[in-house]
């Protein structure tokens, strides 16, 4: 049987593409110590929710945490769109007022969708960024100085900056909820290593890139597609460019969806689904109304 | 139609322009001093647009205003400087008008009007003296850095007599250039040549293989810099390319670490990696200082 709202790398897709856009709009400066930092706030917090998961077969979490983690993933959605704006504004957007307008209109089309969609998106994304990273480092080995990972810099830095990253914790109750226990601890792994293991990694990537560029203002992410380029005809910058955006206004549009009361939920899926003459839209948790008799 | 409309603002943001009225250049001069002189090559019509600006950030304004068209500064591949590199630097590669990897040249008298006569030396010139190992890479983002990080001081691409040197800057003023020799160590300690040859007694000996390391070590409250290892390379004459090679690498240690206190080789991050406290805690003046009152040794054998 399908389970309802998406497949375990759907859900994950969905806890690890927040951190992903936040990484895009932090500018801090790359240093072995933030990638050491981040690793170990990471561990706790790791340790804390996989704990989650092991006694039970079926994660079952109480209304109340529920509810705090819905009006959680609501502000968490206003802090994600101060970054989307902040973001507009590192890259030199020449219309962020627009863009704005943009992210709005995007979000009331795509909150009203069914979940469903939410959660597709967030797969297809998660494969995309993945195609990205594989072709990131193929340009770089040449240019990599081991000895600027030894950059004095603060680790508690790092540590506190990934506490204040950590949004997405609010999202598992309501990602997890009803989700067998074993893949929940499968999908929880993944988004661990994402955060412990493969942000670290990119950002000792770019450590060792741009060595010394300690005092640049400016998002250092996007100094790597220019400084590792291919070859001179290929370059990634645009790319990433719109994927930053793309990844922004899912995350945001999902933190709303997830914040939304499971009665208004079901108002507008079915709404979405037969209120609508002709919709396409097929809701998987809710009965088909037309075909009762 | 829901959808429809949702494009409309999409084109909007597309900020469609007609891209014939739009320059890229891709030559950049600036004079720094009294404000900024300017001057672009634009690629289209092989033209040269010069302007004024009080402040770096009103650079893409004053190019606008001068030539009459939109600039596109995303192609710009170097950056000829005739002053303070610092100010202008840090705005080019934060408003992303020079790619990190860009070249930045520095010229003793004006940029603006070497970039007008053609007397300055051309990216390929730049990239060959860096593939021979006669230059060592100084791509923009490894300037800024340095002029950041590390003791303050960096080194520039410069021409003096005809002949690619690196000229050696801190945020105010300029130390001096390098001998033929300390651009040749530090070219062979930065290990990113293609080839490197040099004449040695009666022959010429080519480097085939460097593995040289650096190390910062404290001894009697000074500052101790080590450079060993081995090289291979084709000579018929090993002790006389050991001499020439030994004294390449004293001569870049010198005449940047010990006579400016420039860190060009990432001496600090050495010094931080040995777990010397002043390396970590020391402001960019106090490790120039710091390396100026320090030891060199350079210890290298060289196989045929």
């Amino acid at each position: 049987m399908k389970p309802p709202n998406g497949n375990l790398l759907q859900r994950t897709a969905l806890l690890i593409l927040p951190r992903l856009f936040a990484f895009f709009c932090c500018d801090a400066p790359y240093s072995a110590a933030y990638a050491l930092g981040t690793v170990l706030a990471v561990i706790p917090q790791a340790a804390a929710v996989l704990l989650l998961t092991r006694r039970k077969n079926t994660l079952d979490f109480p209304p109340p945490l529920l509810k705090i983690c819905r009006i959680g993933a609501q502000l968490y959605a206003a802090w994600l769109t101060v970054l989307f704006r902040g973001l507009c504004r590192d890259l030199l957007l020449p219309h962020c007022g627009l863009m704005m307008l943009l992210l709005a209109l995007m979000l009331l089309y795509t909150v009203r969708q069914p979940e469903q969609a939410a959660y597709r998106a967030a797969g297809l994304m998660l494969f995309a960024g993945a195609a990205g990273f594989l072709l990131l480092p193929l340009g770089g080995p040449g240019t990599l100085r081991g000895i600027s990972l030894f950059m004095p810099d603060s680790i508690a830095a790092g540590f506190f900056r990934e506490l204040r990253f950590s949004g997405e914790l609010l999202l598992i109750p309501l990602v997890m909820q009803k989700q067998p226990a074993k893949a929940a601890r499968r999908g929880l792994t993944a988004w661990a290593l994402f955060r412990g293991g493969f942000l670290p990694l990119v950002v000792l990537f770019g450590t060792m890139q741009n060595g010394r560029l300690f005092c640049r203002k400016g998002n250092p992410f996007f100094l790597l597609p220019a400084r590792t380029p291919l070859t001179s005809a290929i370059r990634t910058d645009g790319f990433w460019m719109l994927y930053a955006f793309a990844c922004g206004g899912l995350c945001i549009t999902a933190c709303l969806q997830a914040g939304l009361p499971a009665v208004r939920k079901r108002n507008i899926m079915l709404h979405t689904a037969h209120g609508l003459p002709g919709s396409r839209h097929k809701s998987f948790d809710t009965p088909d109304i037309r075909r009762t008799p | 139609m829901k959808k429809l409309l949702l494009l409309l603002p999409a084109l909007l943001l597309t900020a469609c322009t007609d891209i014939r009225t739009r320059l890229s250049p891709d030559l950049l001069a600036a004079d720094t001093g009294n404000g900024l002189r300017l001057a672009a090559h634009t690629t289209q019509d092989d033209a040269l647009i010069t302007a004024y600006a009080a402040a770096p950030e009103l650079l893409p304004d004053a190019l606008q205003t001068a030539s009459g068209s939109e600039i596109a500064p995303g192609h710009i591949s170097m950056l000829l400087i005739c002053g303070n590199p610092c100010a202008l630097l840090e705005t080019a590669l934060q408003k992303q008008w020079l790619p990190p990897s860009g070249a930045v040249v520095s010229l003793p008298e004006s940029a603006c009007d070497a970039l007008g006569s053609g007397a300055f030396p051309s990216p390929g010139q730049l990239s060959a003296a860096e593939e021979t190992g006669q230059l060592p890479r100084r791509p923009a983002d490894t300037v800024l850095g340095d002029l950041k990080s590390g003791s303050g001081i960096t080194a520039l691409h410069t021409e003096e007599n005809g002949r690619l040197t690196l000229s050696l800057w801190d945020a105010e003023r300029q130390y001096g250039t390098l001998s033929a020799d300390a651009c040749r160590g530090l070219a062979l300690l930065d290990s990113r040549w293609k080839s490197f040859a040099f004449a040695c007694g009666e022959g010429v000996c080519t480097v085939r293989r460097s593995r040289l390391h650096i190390s910062v070590a404290e001894r009697d409250g000074r500052l101790c810099v080590t450079v060993s290892g081995s090289i291979t390379a084709e000579t018929d004459d090993p002790a006389a390319a050991e001499q020439c090679l030994h004294a390449m690498l004293t001569a870049a240690l010198h005449e940047t670490a010990r006579d400016a206190g420039a860190d060009l080789l990432f001496l600090r991050e050495y010094a931080v990696r040995g777990r010397i406290a002043e390396a970590v805690h020391c402001e960019p003046a106090e490790w120039a200082g710091l390396l100026r009152a320090a030891e060199y040794r350079v210890s290298i054998s060289v196989h045929a």
